[in-house]
Protein backbone atom coordinates (compact mmCIF):
# COMPACT_ATOMS: atom_id res chain seq x y z
CA UNK A 1 0.00 0.00 0.00
CA UNK A 2 1.53 3.30 -0.94
CA UNK A 3 1.06 5.81 1.92
CA UNK A 4 0.61 9.68 0.84
CA UNK A 5 3.70 11.36 2.19
CA UNK A 6 2.70 14.57 3.91
CA UNK A 7 4.31 17.54 3.48
CA UNK A 8 3.89 20.67 4.94
CA UNK A 9 3.35 23.12 1.60
CA UNK A 10 3.32 27.10 1.55
CA UNK A 11 0.49 28.94 0.03
CA UNK A 12 1.31 29.09 -3.61
CA UNK A 13 -0.09 32.49 -4.68
CA UNK A 14 1.96 33.77 -1.17
CA UNK A 15 5.35 33.22 -2.91
CA UNK A 16 7.70 35.00 -5.56
CA UNK A 17 8.13 32.98 -8.25
CA UNK A 18 11.41 33.79 -10.41
CA UNK A 19 11.35 33.73 -13.91
CA UNK A 20 14.90 32.41 -15.97
CA UNK A 21 16.32 35.53 -18.15
CA UNK A 22 16.83 34.30 -21.89
CA UNK A 23 19.90 35.02 -22.01
CA UNK A 24 20.93 33.13 -19.49
CA UNK A 25 24.16 31.32 -20.50
CA UNK A 26 26.10 34.74 -20.26
CA UNK A 27 25.35 35.02 -16.48
CA UNK A 28 28.30 32.51 -15.89
CA UNK A 29 31.25 31.27 -17.61
CA UNK A 30 30.47 27.59 -17.57
CA UNK A 31 27.26 28.22 -18.78
CA UNK A 32 28.84 30.22 -21.85
CA UNK A 33 31.25 27.36 -22.26
CA UNK A 34 28.42 24.61 -22.46
CA UNK A 35 26.24 26.86 -24.62
CA UNK A 36 29.33 27.33 -27.11
CA UNK A 37 29.65 23.15 -26.76
CA UNK A 38 25.94 22.51 -28.11
CA UNK A 39 26.92 25.32 -31.23
CA UNK A 40 29.45 23.17 -32.21
CA UNK A 41 27.06 20.71 -33.27
CA UNK A 42 25.29 23.60 -35.75
CA UNK A 43 28.84 23.83 -37.59
CA UNK A 44 29.62 20.43 -37.54
CA UNK A 45 26.19 19.75 -39.03
CA UNK A 46 26.62 22.38 -41.91
CA UNK A 47 29.88 20.61 -42.74
CA UNK A 48 28.37 17.13 -43.01
CA UNK A 49 25.72 18.53 -44.89
CA UNK A 50 27.89 20.21 -47.50
CA UNK A 51 30.41 17.00 -47.25
CA UNK A 52 27.58 15.13 -48.85
CA UNK A 53 26.61 17.44 -51.40
CA UNK A 54 30.36 17.04 -52.43
CA UNK A 55 30.16 13.11 -52.18
CA UNK A 56 27.38 13.25 -54.04
CA UNK A 57 29.09 14.84 -57.11
CA UNK A 58 32.24 12.47 -57.09
CA UNK A 59 29.64 9.59 -57.18
CA UNK A 60 28.61 10.96 -60.07
CA UNK A 61 32.30 11.26 -61.57
CA UNK A 62 34.91 13.20 -61.68
CA UNK A 63 33.99 16.09 -64.16
CA UNK A 64 30.65 16.55 -61.90
CA UNK A 65 33.08 17.03 -58.61
CA UNK A 66 35.34 19.48 -60.42
CA UNK A 67 32.43 21.45 -61.37
CA UNK A 68 31.63 22.25 -58.03
CA UNK A 69 35.20 22.02 -56.21
CA UNK A 70 35.81 25.13 -57.40
CA UNK A 71 33.32 27.03 -55.20
CA UNK A 72 35.07 25.49 -52.03
CA UNK A 73 38.12 27.68 -53.01
CA UNK A 74 36.29 31.01 -52.63
CA UNK A 75 37.55 33.19 -49.29
CA UNK A 76 34.17 32.67 -47.69
CA UNK A 77 34.41 28.71 -47.33
CA UNK A 78 38.12 28.75 -46.25
CA UNK A 79 36.69 31.38 -43.48
CA UNK A 80 33.78 29.23 -42.27
CA UNK A 81 35.86 25.81 -42.72
CA UNK A 82 38.64 26.75 -40.19
CA UNK A 83 35.80 28.31 -37.77
CA UNK A 84 34.33 24.89 -38.31
CA UNK A 85 37.84 23.19 -37.47
CA UNK A 86 38.32 25.03 -34.14
CA UNK A 87 34.55 24.27 -32.95
CA UNK A 88 35.26 20.33 -33.77
CA UNK A 89 38.10 20.31 -32.02
CA UNK A 90 36.37 22.01 -28.86
CA UNK A 91 33.52 19.56 -29.51
CA UNK A 92 35.79 16.83 -29.38
CA UNK A 93 37.88 17.84 -26.50
CA UNK A 94 34.70 18.18 -24.63
CA UNK A 95 33.37 15.20 -25.85
CA UNK A 96 36.29 13.13 -24.33
CA UNK A 97 36.05 14.99 -20.91
CA UNK A 98 32.42 14.06 -20.83
CA UNK A 99 33.79 10.33 -21.93
CA UNK A 100 36.30 10.26 -18.86
CA UNK A 101 33.00 11.04 -16.46
CA UNK A 102 30.83 8.48 -17.54
CA UNK A 103 33.32 5.79 -18.37
CA UNK A 104 34.98 4.44 -15.11
CA UNK A 105 36.80 1.35 -16.05
CA UNK A 106 38.11 -0.63 -13.48
CA UNK A 107 41.35 -3.07 -13.54
CA UNK A 108 41.05 -5.43 -10.73
CA UNK A 109 40.71 -3.52 -8.01
CA UNK A 110 42.04 -0.39 -9.55
CA UNK A 111 40.15 2.27 -10.88
CA UNK A 112 41.72 4.04 -14.28
CA UNK A 113 41.95 7.78 -13.35
CA UNK A 114 39.93 9.86 -15.37
CA UNK A 115 43.11 11.57 -17.08
CA UNK A 116 44.35 8.68 -18.14
CA UNK A 117 40.49 7.73 -19.94
CA UNK A 118 40.63 11.30 -21.36
CA UNK A 119 44.23 10.29 -22.71
CA UNK A 120 43.95 7.19 -23.92
CA UNK A 121 40.97 8.67 -26.00
CA UNK A 122 43.30 11.46 -27.58
CA UNK A 123 45.58 9.19 -28.14
CA UNK A 124 42.67 6.84 -30.60
CA UNK A 125 41.27 10.34 -31.71
CA UNK A 126 45.17 11.12 -33.56
CA UNK A 127 45.54 7.54 -34.29
CA UNK A 128 42.60 7.97 -36.60
CA UNK A 129 42.87 11.31 -37.60
CA UNK A 130 46.21 9.87 -38.76
CA UNK A 131 44.90 6.73 -40.57
CA UNK A 132 42.13 8.74 -42.31
CA UNK A 133 45.01 11.69 -43.15
CA UNK A 134 47.06 8.42 -45.04
CA UNK A 135 44.61 7.77 -47.42
CA UNK A 136 44.66 11.05 -48.41
CA UNK A 137 48.86 11.39 -48.89
CA UNK A 138 49.73 7.92 -50.00
CA UNK A 139 47.11 6.85 -52.15
CA UNK B 1 39.96 52.62 16.86
CA UNK B 2 36.62 52.02 14.60
CA UNK B 3 36.12 48.46 14.16
CA UNK B 4 36.52 47.42 10.61
CA UNK B 5 32.93 46.46 8.53
CA UNK B 6 32.22 44.15 5.31
CA UNK B 7 28.43 45.42 3.95
CA UNK B 8 26.30 42.59 3.21
CA UNK B 9 23.14 43.08 0.41
CA UNK B 10 20.34 40.86 1.47
CA UNK B 11 17.92 39.84 -0.84
CA UNK B 12 14.76 40.87 1.55
CA UNK B 13 10.61 39.91 0.17
CA UNK B 14 7.85 39.43 2.28
CA UNK B 15 4.42 38.87 0.42
CA UNK B 16 2.42 40.69 2.71
CA UNK B 17 4.37 43.65 2.04
CA UNK B 18 6.47 43.50 -1.31
CA UNK B 19 5.62 42.74 -4.70
CA UNK B 20 8.78 41.72 -5.75
CA UNK B 21 11.97 41.29 -3.82
CA UNK B 22 14.53 43.72 -3.16
CA UNK B 23 18.05 44.59 -1.69
CA UNK B 24 18.71 45.80 2.24
CA UNK B 25 22.25 46.84 2.89
CA UNK B 26 23.32 45.84 6.86
CA UNK B 27 26.74 47.27 7.91
CA UNK B 28 28.33 43.81 9.80
CA UNK B 29 30.97 43.86 11.91
CA UNK B 30 33.67 42.19 10.18
CA UNK B 31 35.78 39.31 11.96
CA UNK B 32 38.61 36.63 10.22
CA UNK B 33 36.97 33.68 11.10
CA UNK B 34 33.33 34.79 10.65
CA UNK B 35 31.01 32.93 7.74
CA UNK B 36 28.15 34.44 6.04
CA UNK B 37 25.59 32.79 8.51
CA UNK B 38 27.49 34.57 11.25
CA UNK B 39 26.91 38.25 9.64
CA UNK B 40 23.04 37.09 9.24
CA UNK B 41 22.62 35.63 12.98
CA UNK B 42 24.59 39.27 13.54
CA UNK B 43 21.87 40.70 11.87
CA UNK B 44 19.04 38.74 13.11
CA UNK B 45 20.41 39.65 16.59
CA UNK B 46 21.22 42.64 16.52
CA UNK B 47 20.36 44.97 13.99
CA UNK B 48 17.04 43.23 12.31
CA UNK B 49 14.93 40.45 13.38
CA UNK B 50 12.68 40.67 10.64
CA UNK B 51 14.55 39.13 8.90
CA UNK B 52 14.40 35.40 7.92
CA UNK B 53 16.58 32.38 6.97
CA UNK B 54 16.86 28.49 7.30
CA UNK B 55 19.43 26.99 9.36
CA UNK B 56 20.80 24.80 11.71
CA UNK B 57 24.06 22.86 12.51
CA UNK B 58 26.43 25.63 11.52
CA UNK B 59 28.57 22.84 10.41
CA UNK B 60 28.12 21.85 6.46
CA UNK B 61 26.37 18.91 7.98
CA UNK B 62 22.21 19.65 7.64
CA UNK B 63 22.49 21.38 3.96
CA UNK B 64 19.60 24.04 5.39
CA UNK B 65 21.85 27.04 4.92
CA UNK B 66 22.12 27.05 1.17
CA UNK B 67 22.09 30.60 -0.65
CA UNK B 68 23.32 32.65 -3.34
CA UNK B 69 26.73 34.36 -2.29
CA UNK B 70 27.98 36.69 -4.85
CA UNK B 71 25.74 34.67 -7.67
CA UNK B 72 27.23 31.26 -6.57
CA UNK B 73 25.14 28.79 -4.88
CA UNK B 74 26.64 27.97 -1.50
CA UNK B 75 26.21 26.68 2.36
CA UNK B 76 26.48 30.04 3.99
CA UNK B 77 28.24 28.30 6.97
CA UNK B 78 31.27 27.24 5.08
CA UNK B 79 31.09 30.36 3.13
CA UNK B 80 33.77 33.27 4.97
CA UNK B 81 33.82 36.81 5.14
CA UNK B 82 37.43 36.75 4.78
CA UNK B 83 37.08 35.08 0.88
CA UNK B 84 34.90 38.42 -0.16
CA UNK B 85 36.59 41.02 1.52
CA UNK B 86 37.01 43.52 0.56
CA UNK B 87 34.39 43.63 -1.71
CA UNK B 88 30.38 43.55 -0.27
CA UNK B 89 28.82 40.34 -0.30
CA UNK B 90 25.70 39.53 -1.98
CA UNK B 91 23.02 36.97 -0.60
CA UNK B 92 20.42 35.87 -2.21
CA UNK B 93 17.47 33.02 -1.77
CA UNK B 94 18.49 29.38 -3.56
CA UNK B 95 18.07 29.98 -7.37
CA UNK B 96 15.45 28.65 -9.34
CA UNK B 97 13.19 28.02 -6.46
CA UNK B 98 10.00 30.09 -5.34
CA UNK B 99 10.76 32.46 -2.90
CA UNK B 100 8.51 32.10 0.73
CA UNK B 101 10.30 35.23 2.22
CA UNK B 102 13.49 36.42 2.33
CA UNK B 103 16.34 33.83 2.02
CA UNK B 104 13.52 30.96 2.23
CA UNK B 105 12.63 29.01 -0.83
CA UNK B 106 10.00 26.33 -1.05
CA UNK B 107 11.64 23.16 -1.07
CA UNK B 108 8.34 21.21 -1.26
CA UNK B 109 8.68 20.58 -4.92
CA UNK B 110 12.21 18.77 -4.31
CA UNK B 111 10.45 16.62 -1.58
CA UNK B 112 7.70 15.29 -4.10
CA UNK B 113 10.28 14.45 -6.33
CA UNK B 114 12.85 12.73 -3.85
CA UNK B 115 9.75 10.82 -2.40
CA UNK B 116 8.89 9.86 -6.14
CA UNK B 117 12.35 7.99 -6.59
CA UNK B 118 11.81 5.62 -3.51
CA UNK B 119 15.22 6.43 -2.02
CA UNK B 120 15.55 3.58 0.18
CA UNK B 121 16.47 0.02 0.66
CA UNK B 122 13.55 -2.04 -1.31
CA UNK B 123 13.65 -5.80 -0.51
CA UNK B 124 11.14 -8.41 -2.54
CA UNK B 125 11.04 -9.88 0.73
CA UNK B 126 12.35 -9.04 3.35
CA UNK B 127 13.87 -11.57 5.51
CA UNK B 128 13.11 -11.73 9.63
CA UNK B 129 15.67 -10.07 11.88
CA UNK B 130 16.73 -14.08 13.33
CA UNK B 131 18.17 -14.08 10.15
CA UNK B 132 20.35 -11.81 10.69
CA UNK B 133 22.08 -8.43 9.11
CA UNK B 134 22.34 -7.86 4.92
CA UNK B 135 25.95 -8.07 5.29
CA UNK B 136 27.92 -5.37 2.61
CA UNK B 137 31.97 -5.84 1.96
CA UNK B 138 34.01 -3.13 2.02
CA UNK B 139 33.94 -2.93 -1.85
CA UNK B 140 30.24 -2.96 -1.97
CA UNK B 141 30.01 -0.35 0.30
CA UNK B 142 32.34 1.49 -1.99
CA UNK B 143 30.25 1.50 -5.02
CA UNK B 144 27.84 3.96 -3.95
CA UNK B 145 28.97 5.75 -0.85
CA UNK B 146 30.12 8.84 -2.28
CA UNK B 147 26.42 9.54 -3.69
CA UNK B 148 25.46 8.39 0.00
CA UNK B 149 26.68 12.31 1.25
CA UNK B 150 23.88 14.34 -0.19
CA UNK B 151 22.75 16.57 2.57
CA UNK B 152 19.91 17.31 0.25
CA UNK B 153 21.23 21.31 0.09
CA UNK B 154 19.85 22.21 -3.03
CA UNK B 155 22.30 24.06 -4.07
CA UNK B 156 23.08 21.64 -7.59
CA UNK B 157 19.33 22.58 -8.40
CA UNK B 158 20.36 26.26 -7.89
CA UNK B 159 23.36 25.75 -10.37
CA UNK B 160 21.37 23.69 -12.86
CA UNK B 161 19.97 25.87 -15.76
CA UNK B 162 18.11 22.86 -17.15
CA UNK B 163 15.68 22.90 -13.65
CA UNK B 164 15.40 26.17 -13.99
CA UNK B 165 13.91 26.42 -17.16
CA UNK B 166 12.01 22.95 -16.54
CA UNK B 167 10.46 22.67 -12.77
CA UNK B 168 9.73 19.47 -13.78
CA UNK B 169 12.98 17.76 -14.08
CA UNK B 170 13.58 15.54 -11.23
CA UNK B 171 17.07 17.15 -10.78
CA UNK B 172 20.84 16.16 -9.70
CA UNK B 173 19.97 15.45 -6.02
CA UNK B 174 17.17 13.48 -6.20
CA UNK B 175 18.49 11.30 -9.01
CA UNK B 176 22.25 10.57 -7.70
CA UNK B 177 20.29 9.21 -4.36
CA UNK B 178 18.02 6.71 -6.21
CA UNK B 179 21.25 6.07 -8.54
CA UNK B 180 22.92 5.72 -4.59
CA UNK B 181 20.15 2.70 -3.65
CA UNK B 182 20.43 1.15 -7.49
CA UNK B 183 23.70 0.51 -6.70
CA UNK B 184 23.51 -0.94 -3.31
CA UNK B 185 23.96 -4.25 -3.19
CA UNK B 186 21.39 -4.75 -0.90
CA UNK B 187 18.75 -3.04 -2.58
CA UNK B 188 16.14 -5.35 -5.20
CA UNK B 189 14.28 -2.26 -6.41
CA UNK B 190 16.20 -0.64 -9.15
CA UNK B 191 13.25 -1.41 -11.73
CA UNK B 192 11.21 0.48 -9.80
CA UNK B 193 13.01 3.50 -9.19
CA UNK B 194 13.85 3.77 -13.11
CA UNK B 195 10.70 3.20 -13.85
CA UNK B 196 10.31 7.21 -12.82
CA UNK B 197 14.29 8.77 -13.39
CA UNK B 198 14.24 7.10 -16.94
CA UNK B 199 11.15 8.51 -17.39
CA UNK B 200 10.01 11.88 -19.06
CA UNK B 201 11.13 14.18 -16.47
CA UNK B 202 14.33 12.42 -15.84
CA UNK B 203 17.38 11.75 -16.69
CA UNK B 204 16.57 12.78 -20.75
CA UNK B 205 16.05 16.14 -19.79
CA UNK B 206 19.73 16.61 -18.27
CA UNK B 207 22.10 17.87 -21.19
CA UNK B 208 24.92 17.83 -18.81
CA UNK B 209 26.19 21.31 -18.04
CA UNK B 210 28.02 19.58 -15.19
CA UNK B 211 27.53 22.89 -12.86
CA UNK B 212 25.73 20.56 -9.95
CA UNK B 213 29.05 18.63 -9.04
CA UNK B 214 31.32 21.60 -9.29
CA UNK B 215 28.77 23.47 -6.76
CA UNK B 216 28.69 20.19 -4.27
CA UNK B 217 29.78 20.68 -1.15
CA UNK B 218 29.55 17.04 -0.41
CA UNK B 219 31.87 15.96 -3.68
CA UNK B 220 28.65 13.36 -4.56
CA UNK B 221 29.05 13.94 -8.42
CA UNK B 222 25.13 13.77 -9.09
CA UNK B 223 26.37 14.54 -13.41
CA UNK B 224 28.48 11.18 -13.31
CA UNK B 225 25.18 9.29 -11.92
CA UNK B 226 22.93 11.21 -14.40
CA UNK B 227 25.09 10.14 -17.30
CA UNK B 228 25.59 6.80 -15.82
CA UNK B 229 21.97 5.94 -15.87
CA UNK B 230 21.57 7.03 -19.51
CA UNK B 231 24.17 4.55 -20.56
CA UNK B 232 22.52 1.83 -18.27
CA UNK B 233 19.22 2.13 -19.51
CA UNK B 234 20.66 2.18 -23.56
CA UNK B 235 22.58 -1.00 -22.97
CA UNK B 236 19.52 -2.27 -21.26
CA UNK B 237 17.68 -1.50 -24.00
CA UNK B 238 19.91 -2.70 -26.67
CA UNK B 239 20.36 -5.95 -24.84
CA UNK B 240 16.61 -6.59 -24.60
CA UNK B 241 16.48 -5.57 -28.48
CA UNK B 242 19.37 -8.39 -29.49
CA UNK B 243 18.74 -10.69 -27.13
CA UNK B 244 14.90 -10.83 -26.17
CA UNK B 245 15.02 -13.85 -24.17
CA UNK B 246 17.47 -11.75 -21.50
CA UNK B 247 14.16 -9.11 -20.75
CA UNK B 248 12.74 -9.30 -17.80
CA UNK C 1 -1.18 -0.84 -17.72
CA UNK C 2 1.68 -1.05 -19.73
CA UNK C 3 3.25 2.39 -20.43
CA UNK C 4 3.79 3.48 -23.93
CA UNK C 5 7.20 3.49 -25.29
CA UNK C 6 9.50 6.20 -25.16
CA UNK C 7 11.68 7.10 -27.58
CA UNK C 8 14.38 9.11 -25.30
CA UNK C 9 16.74 6.21 -25.15
CA UNK C 10 16.95 5.78 -28.52
CA UNK C 11 17.50 9.27 -29.45
CA UNK C 12 20.31 9.71 -26.66
CA UNK C 13 21.85 6.08 -27.97
CA UNK C 14 22.24 7.27 -31.48
CA UNK C 15 23.46 10.78 -29.98
CA UNK C 16 26.42 9.12 -27.75
CA UNK C 17 27.13 6.75 -30.65
CA UNK C 18 26.97 10.15 -33.08
CA UNK C 19 29.12 12.23 -30.62
CA UNK C 20 31.76 9.66 -30.40
CA UNK C 21 32.16 9.36 -34.32
CA UNK C 22 32.45 13.00 -34.99
CA UNK C 23 34.79 13.61 -31.60
CA UNK C 24 37.24 11.41 -33.35
CA UNK C 25 36.50 11.55 -37.12
CA UNK C 26 34.86 14.77 -38.05
CA UNK C 27 38.25 17.53 -37.35
CA UNK C 28 40.37 15.64 -39.59
CA UNK C 29 37.65 15.69 -42.38
CA UNK C 30 37.28 19.21 -41.82
CA UNK C 31 40.64 19.56 -41.96
CA UNK C 32 41.42 18.23 -45.19
CA UNK C 33 37.84 18.27 -47.08
CA UNK C 34 37.66 21.81 -46.26
CA UNK C 35 41.01 23.57 -46.19
CA UNK C 36 43.85 21.26 -47.35
CA UNK C 37 41.92 20.33 -50.44
CA UNK C 38 40.62 23.97 -51.50
CA UNK C 39 43.78 25.18 -50.38
CA UNK C 40 46.05 22.99 -52.87
CA UNK C 41 48.15 21.18 -50.25
CA UNK C 42 46.41 17.59 -50.98
CA UNK C 43 44.11 16.11 -53.96
CA UNK C 44 40.82 14.71 -52.53
CA UNK C 45 41.24 11.01 -53.29
CA UNK C 46 38.57 10.78 -55.98
CA UNK C 47 38.56 7.09 -56.73
CA UNK C 48 38.70 6.21 -53.02
CA UNK C 49 35.02 7.00 -53.13
CA UNK C 50 33.87 4.15 -54.98
CA UNK C 51 34.73 1.36 -52.78
CA UNK C 52 31.85 0.05 -51.03
CA UNK C 53 34.02 0.10 -47.23
CA UNK C 54 34.60 3.90 -48.13
CA UNK C 55 30.98 3.75 -48.85
CA UNK C 56 29.67 2.11 -45.60
CA UNK C 57 32.31 4.15 -43.38
CA UNK C 58 31.48 7.63 -44.89
CA UNK C 59 27.15 6.40 -44.80
CA UNK C 60 27.67 5.71 -40.96
CA UNK C 61 29.81 8.31 -40.00
CA UNK C 62 27.41 11.45 -41.38
CA UNK C 63 24.14 9.66 -40.32
CA UNK C 64 25.39 8.74 -37.13
CA UNK C 65 27.19 12.67 -36.06
CA UNK C 66 23.88 14.03 -37.71
CA UNK C 67 21.77 12.47 -35.42
CA UNK C 68 24.32 14.06 -33.03
CA UNK C 69 23.96 17.31 -34.06
CA UNK C 70 20.11 17.09 -33.74
CA UNK C 71 20.13 16.42 -30.47
CA UNK C 72 22.16 19.01 -29.09
CA UNK C 73 20.03 21.47 -31.51
CA UNK C 74 16.97 20.44 -30.12
CA UNK C 75 17.22 21.32 -26.50
CA UNK C 76 18.67 24.73 -26.83
CA UNK C 77 15.68 25.54 -29.54
CA UNK C 78 13.20 23.73 -27.27
CA UNK C 79 13.77 26.02 -24.60
CA UNK C 80 14.21 28.62 -25.97
CA UNK C 81 10.72 28.43 -27.25
CA UNK C 82 9.71 27.63 -23.90
CA UNK C 83 11.13 31.23 -22.90
CA UNK C 84 9.30 32.94 -25.61
CA UNK C 85 6.34 31.22 -24.62
CA UNK C 86 6.75 31.42 -20.90
CA UNK C 87 2.98 31.81 -19.75
CA UNK C 88 1.34 28.81 -21.58
CA UNK C 89 0.84 25.68 -19.19
CA UNK C 90 2.73 22.85 -19.10
CA UNK C 91 0.63 20.73 -21.93
CA UNK C 92 0.94 23.36 -24.71
CA UNK C 93 4.96 23.54 -23.99
CA UNK C 94 4.38 20.09 -24.74
CA UNK C 95 2.54 21.02 -28.19
CA UNK C 96 5.48 23.29 -28.83
CA UNK C 97 8.47 20.50 -28.20
CA UNK C 98 6.78 18.35 -30.45
CA UNK C 99 7.07 20.04 -33.72
CA UNK C 100 10.31 21.33 -32.58
CA UNK C 101 11.57 17.56 -32.24
CA UNK C 102 10.07 16.33 -35.67
CA UNK C 103 11.91 19.06 -37.16
CA UNK C 104 15.50 18.74 -35.64
CA UNK C 105 15.30 14.96 -35.56
CA UNK C 106 13.33 14.40 -38.69
CA UNK C 107 16.01 16.51 -40.40
CA UNK C 108 18.75 14.37 -39.32
CA UNK C 109 16.61 11.61 -40.41
CA UNK C 110 16.29 12.88 -44.02
CA UNK C 111 20.15 13.72 -43.98
CA UNK C 112 20.62 10.00 -42.60
CA UNK C 113 18.84 8.69 -45.54
CA UNK C 114 19.93 10.76 -49.05
CA UNK C 115 23.63 9.94 -47.08
CA UNK C 116 22.83 6.01 -47.49
CA UNK C 117 20.91 7.07 -50.68
CA UNK C 118 23.98 8.63 -52.52
CA UNK C 119 26.30 5.91 -51.26
CA UNK C 120 24.43 2.65 -52.18
CA UNK C 121 23.70 4.14 -55.96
Amino acid sequence: MEKEMIVNRPDNSKMYHPHMPTAWWFRKWSYFLFMLRELTSVFIAVFLVVYLFQIYHITQGADAYWEIAGQFRSGGWIAFHGVALIFAIYHSLSWFKTAAVILTPRVGGWMVPPWMVVALHIAAWLAASAAVLMLYVLI
Amino acid sequence: MSEETITLNVTRYRHEKDRAPFIQSYQVPYREDWVVLDALNHIKDELDGTLSYRWSCRMGVCGSCGMMVNGEPKLTCSAFLRDYRPGEIRVEPLENFPVIRDLVIDMSGFMDKLTSVQPWIIREKEKPVSEGEYLQTPDQLDAYQQYSQCINCLLCYSACPIFGLETDFIGPAAIALAYRYNLDSRDEGSHRRNDVITDVNGVWECTFVGECSVVCPKHVDPAAAIQKLKVETVSGMVRGFLMPWSRK
Amino acid sequence: MKKPISFAPLWWGLFAGGGMAAAMLVPIHIALTGLAVPLGWLEEPLWLYQHWLVKVYLAGLISLSLFHCAHRIYHPLFHFAHRVYFSLPSFALRLIGRPVAILVYGGAMVGAASAIWIMTR
